[in-house]
């Protein structure tokens, strides 16, 4: 394979699929760490990480685990198990994983329980008696998911055990909903920890731009090494965890062969690239736009992408400038400057409807007249049949720029009542952007007044 | 039809052999502007690297189905009458689907692309959520393509990379319609072999027809979309409208009455039958085929137009007299507050309080917001009112009420097997100016009994 192809997958797959390497977070990754450790200890224990939508909720739990999946005491005295509310649906379903992953089909195939904590004990006392002191850590991911669940049986009976310290069991929820504990029963609240991880931590644009260097430059020699005896003690732990997703995929970079001299030239033109001061800007600009790590690893992913295999062999940063110009664009913007200027026309009338009236709802006659007044007087816009116009308006509707208030059906659809969905400055923008909208077209998007 | 290969390229750059994938792609734009085409391409010339499987979300009537279909796919399963049509396996719920996909080939790549995404939204509430993070749940390379119409942000999901196909400009168009210009060729000749002409003027015809080149097609091309491109900018719907309206342009030249290369006449013709197409209906269902058209008169081009087709049909609609009249008292029923029909009809009604004209009055008016429903009984007092003669006839009237709920100018919007009692609600269906220009039939003005108007 040549050279640069191997860079471009490399790169690639190191954004994709090293879903345990974590930039910043020290102490709450320590504090999960702990947490976790504990219950190697034979500690019972519960808490919840919070933090926002991609925020790096699962990366920092993976990592913690991969950290403790390095030390034998862990690796003997625990079981981890892994929920998720988006599979887990029910309680039911849960608990069939739960049983699964503990490996105890065979116990549990023909016993009939009358409860779900019955069950539940059920399978704890087998863990009992199977090993030394099991330490049993369940990670659920999608938490607030299982507070919608009946009588929330599940989340009542693990804290349950948790606090009662029964058997040692540690129970680490994630969830994206900051107002979690509010979902939380008052039988189930009482017996939670009450204790919770934040994950709020603003990230500086300069930590931000290492990362992206970091991101895009090949790791040194010795680093492969370091890699390479991370991965033989985790060889030595797989036969004693149970599987966990995130370990069916791990990044590893000791698959690639570099040449030690292309990896000093590749560095060194990173380095270059990220010198250009006009591409530094434009970074900042976007971590001002967006600035989670997520989606700086999605902006790589297409910058990299653009490594192109035939044409050219660097990373070019007017490249990255037009892309960060394209990602920071508003969809439906670009939506609305594809369409025809009849279509754009009645968004103008909507636009003026909503500022006179103050957002009242409009239905198509409204829009129509007011379409129509200025129709009459252009040039550019005459004789077009009214179910033409009509079909435009449903257009809209169909690309969700705008949407039916009240029943639908009752009346006939010219008389429909709808809302806008786009803001006068959306429809300003399109209007800037359009290419070749007649002039008083773009004169009337001024003004109302014709 | 013709795919982008900018789409094309960008899809390829994202997914390709031997790399990780992406979690998620948005592909994004608005209709017929060839998403599914560039995509199909893409997943034909990948076919030996990549298992992929494309969804209609539209099929899905419910989730089963689309786990079913995937699986079916990835494990090569065809539906035949030895597997007496049953799926791989049954999967109905997520975490099946999920178990099934783990126990694929992690060596290969694998892609899932939905076709109008956005219905998923209806679905189960997990489904998006976990089509975007398969990579997360399989430890496959696995991604999944959203093909869509509509803004990213009317998804409720976290960012991903987005790719947009951008719609055709008129340059485009015009080269992408030209590609169809051999077999409309083909299409003219044939149809001159038909022609009841005798054969030395078909065979004039036939020479004339080697004339039309590609220019020739291609300058007819541009003069349609002046007139059609800021309509809609629909591939689908312009070609088609494109090519019937072609006729007409050649039509002329056959006949020896206009030059090949005389195009400001051939402009001249035409560009007034496309207008007239242009206002006579909607476009889809145009059907005014181009013939009806060709050779025909077209109307004076005024700005009125619209307005004028109306009237004639107006005037020709086939109504009894009396019809016309509830026609009319059916309208200002449906377009008048109830608490006004005594001030508008009676004769004799007392003095009129002077209202304060409202300032809201010019721009909102009550026809603007849809025919409320009238009762039979406030239908025929307004009817009476408005009639000056004397008619006695209840049975009768009736029953022409109900012709022109057949005729679709009346819809019952309740009640609609109690007509005798009285209970039924009927509503107007037609529309301002078109009760005008019946008004004007009979020689009633109807403006002046609207409160909108007063
Ligand atoms: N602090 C971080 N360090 C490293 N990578 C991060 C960090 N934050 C986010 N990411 C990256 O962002 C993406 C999403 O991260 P992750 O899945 O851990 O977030 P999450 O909070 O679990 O998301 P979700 O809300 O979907 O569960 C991953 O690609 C991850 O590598
Ligand atoms: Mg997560």
């Amino acid at each position: 394979m040549k050279n640069i192809e191997n860079i471009r997958k490399f790169l690639k797959e190191r954004l994709q699929q090293d879903t345990t390497t974590l930039y910043g977070y020290e102490n709450e990754r320590n504090q999960v760490i702990d947490l976790l450790a504990r219950a190697a200890n034979g500690e019972s224990n519960s808490a919840l990480l919070v933090g926002p939508r991609k925020c790096g909720k699962t990366t920092l739990v993976n990592s913690a685990i991969l950290r403790l999946l390095q030390r034998e005491s862990f690796v003997t005295n625990t079981s981890i198990i892994s929920l998720n509310g988006l599979v887990h649906i029910d309680d039911r379903s849960a608990l069939k994983s739960i049983t699964s992953q503990m490996n105890l089909n065979r116990e549990v195939e023909g016993k009939v329980f009358n409860s779900f904590s019955e069950n539940l004990s059920f399978l704890l006392s087998c863990l009992k008696k199977g090993a030394k002191n099991q330490g049993l850590i369940f990670i659920i991911e999608e938490f607030d998911l299982f507070c919608a669940h009946h009588n929330q049986t599940l989340l009542y009976n693990l804290f349950d055990v948790a606090q009662s310290a029964q058997t040692p069991i540690c129970v680490l929820g994630l969830t994206q909903r900051l107002d979690v504990m509010e979902l939380l029963e008052k039988r189930v609240k009482s017996r939670f920890s009450h204790r919770q991880i934040f994950l709020l931590q603003e990230n500086n644009f300069n930590d931000y731009l290492e990362i992206f260097k970091k991101l895009l430059k090949l790791p040194k020699p010795y680093e492969f090494d370091e890699w390479k005896s991370q991965k033989m003690s985790l060889e030595f732990s797989e036969t004693n965890v149970t599987k966990l997703p995130f370990l069916r995929r791990i990044f590893d970079p000791t698959s690639f062969n570099f040449h030690k001299n292309s990896i000093t030239e590749w560095n060194k033109s990173i380095k270059k690239l990220c010198g250009d001061e006009k591409m530094v800007k434009s970074l900042e600009s976007f971590f001002h736009f967006d600035s989670s790590i997520a989606s700086l690893k999605l902006l790589m992913f297409q910058f990299i992408s653009k490594l192109s295999i035939c044409n050219y062999e660097k990373l070019r940063s007017s490249d990255l400038i037009k892309l960060i110009e394209r990602v920071k664009e508003d969809d439906k913007v670009t939506l609305i400057t594809g369409l025809s200027v009849l279509e754009v026309c009645l968004l103008i009338a909507i636009k003026h409807h909503c500022d006179i009236y103050d957002n009242d709802p409009f239905n198509f006659e409204i829009i129509f007249t007011r379409f129509d007044k200025f129709s009459v007087k252009s040039t550019s816009m005459q004789n077009i049949s009214r179910e033409t116009i009509l079909r435009c308006f449903e257009n809209l509707r169909h690309l969700e720029l705008i949407a039916p208030v009240g029943i639908e059906g009752k009346v006939q659809k010219e008389y429909q009542m709808y809302k806008s969905l786009i803001f006068a400055s959306q429809i300003d923008d399109a209007v800037h952007k359009y290419q070749n909208l007649p002039t008083e077209v773009e004169q009337w998007a001024k003004s109302s007044l014709i | 039809m013709d795919h982008n290969p900018n789409v094309i390229n960008k899809l390829s750059s994202h997914i390709s052999k031997d790399e990780q994938f992406p979690n998620c792609l948005y592909l994004f734009g608005h209709k017929s502007t060839g998403k599914s085409v560039c995509l199909q391409k893409f997943l034909k010339d990948s076919e030996d690297w990549l298992c992929s499987v494309v969804i209609q979300a539209a099929v899905c009537y419910k989730s089963q189905i689309l786990y079913e279909t995937v699986i079916n796919k990835f494990f090569n399963h065809k539906l035949s009458r030895d597997n007496n049509y049953e799926s791989y396996a049954k999967i109905d719920t997520v975490e099946n689907f999920l178990k099934y996909l783990n126990a694929l080939d992690p060596a290969k790549s694998f892609l899932i692309a939905i076709e109008n995404a956005e219905r998923l939204r209806d679905m189960e509430f997990n489904i998006l959520p976990i089509l975007t993070k398969l990579q997360e749940f399989t430890g496959l390379n696995i991604s999944c393509v959203l093909v869509s119409h509509i803004a990213f942000s009317k998804f409720d999901l976290s960012p991903m990379i987005k790719i947009h196909v951008p719609d055709f400009s008129k340059a485009d168009l015009i080269a992408i319609f030209s590609n169809d210009y051999e077999s409309l060729q083909e299409e003219i000749i044939a149809d001159i072999h038909k022609s009841l002409f005798n054969e030395i003027e078909q065979n004039q015809q036939l020479e004339i027809v080697k004339s039309l080149d590609q220019e020739f097609y291609k300058n007819y091309l541009s003069i349609f979309l002046n007139v059609f491109y800021k309509v809609t900018r629909d591939l689908s719907e312009l070609q088609l409208l494109a090519n019937k309206c072609y006729k007409s342009y050649y039509a002329p030249v056959l006949r020896r009455e206009i030059k090949v290369n005389d195009v400001t006449n051939l402009w001249r013709n035409i560009t007034k039958l496309l207008k007239t197409t242009l206002n006579s209906s909607s476009l889809r269902i145009q059907n005014l085929s181009a013939s009806e058209f060709d050779g025909k008169q077209v109307n004076e081009d005024s700005s009125g137009e619209r307005k004028k087709n109306l009237r004639t049909f107006a005037q020709t609609l086939e109504l009894p007299f009396f019809a016309k009249y509830l026609l009319i008292a059916s309208f200002l029923a449906s377009h008048n507050d109830a608490k006004f029909d005594k001030r508008l009809f009676m004769k004799h009604h007392g003095k009129e309080r002077k209202r304060q004209q409202k300032a809201k009055v010019s721009e909102k008016l009550n026809i603007q917001f849809g025919p409320k429903s009238f009762t039979i009984d406030r239908l025929l007092a307004i009817f009476y009112a408005i009639l000056d003669e004397k008619v006695g006839l209840t049975c009768n009237l009736l029953a022409q009420i109900s012709t022109l709920v057949d005729l679709n100018f009346l819809t019952f919007s309740s009640g609609e097997n109690n007509i005798m009692e009285g209970t039924a609600k009927l509503q107007s269906t037609i529309g301002l100016d078109f009760a005008i220009n019946i008004g004007r039939v009979v020689g009633f003005n109807v403006r002046q009994y609207l409160t909108d108007f007063h």
